[in-house]
């Protein structure tokens, strides 16, 4: 799954650390989501929609790494 | 990839430390080789062997309770590496035990260490047992971390 969370995140001017606590979760996932290494959970992927103001399918695709 | 700045890696480890999972660990470490320095006195007074022996099942369920208390902090990405490591790990506890088994039948347990140049020899025992399996899944833990967080 390829994903454009970085590209978002950089978009507003956002570091690692503070897109982890929007979402609750460790900078390490969101180095992990940005580089494709680790596909988040259903729930995570609708919170970080939300926290940028898109749909899932906007930001997650299916296929790639 | 860029560069994670200090202050991030100092964040993320704030964001898991819990002083009192620290301290539990201390604790039980401490209530285990004072236990088991009374129970291995040749004079052990037989009544006393009970007391000594229930001495560190309050740290035991202390530490206990934070473990599950620090799995329930950590988000799904760590539960992920968590169960990635513990695929490697097991399996490696499990031949290590087998391994024990085999050395204790040949050898008897706890196992002496013959000590080269002239050092003092020593005895492989319960503490060396039981720590090689704890850094086996830390070791283990590590790889995976770091194969999923390492730059590319």
């Amino acid at each position: 799954m390829t994903n454009r969370v970085q590209e978002l995140r950089l978009a507003r001017g956002w570091t690692q650390a503070r897109l982890a606590e929007e979402l609750d979760v460790s900078r390490q996932t969101i180095y992990a989501i940005e580089s494709g290494r680790f596909d988040p959970s259903l729930p995570l992927a609708f919170l970080i929609a939300r926290c940028f103001g898109l749909t899932i399918e906007e930001i997650f695709t299916p296929g790639g790494s | 990839m860029t560069k994670i700045p200090n202050a991030d890696a100092w964040a993320d480890a704030r964001r898991m430390f819990r002083w009192q999972s620290s301290l539990s660990g201390f604790v039980v470490v401490a209530l285990f080789a004072i236990a088991m320095r009374q129970l291995g006195q040749a004079d052990l007074d037989p009544s006393m062997r009970l007391p000594w022996l229930l001495l560190p099942i309050p740290g035991l369920a202390w530490a206990a309770r934070e473990q599950v208390v620090h799995w329930r902090r950590q988000d799904e990405f760590y539960r992920m590496v968590n169960a990635r490591a513990a695929e490697i790990a097991w399996p490696l506890t499990l031949a290590w035990i087998g391994v024990v088994a085999l050395l204790a039948t040949a050898y008897g347990f706890p196992m002496p260490i013959p000590a080269p140049f002239g050092l003092p020899s020593d005895t492989f025992g319960w503490m060396e047992v039981i720590l090689v399996p704890i850094f086996m899944h830390m070791a283990a833990f590590l790889v995976v971390s770091k194969r999923y967080t390492g730059r590319r």
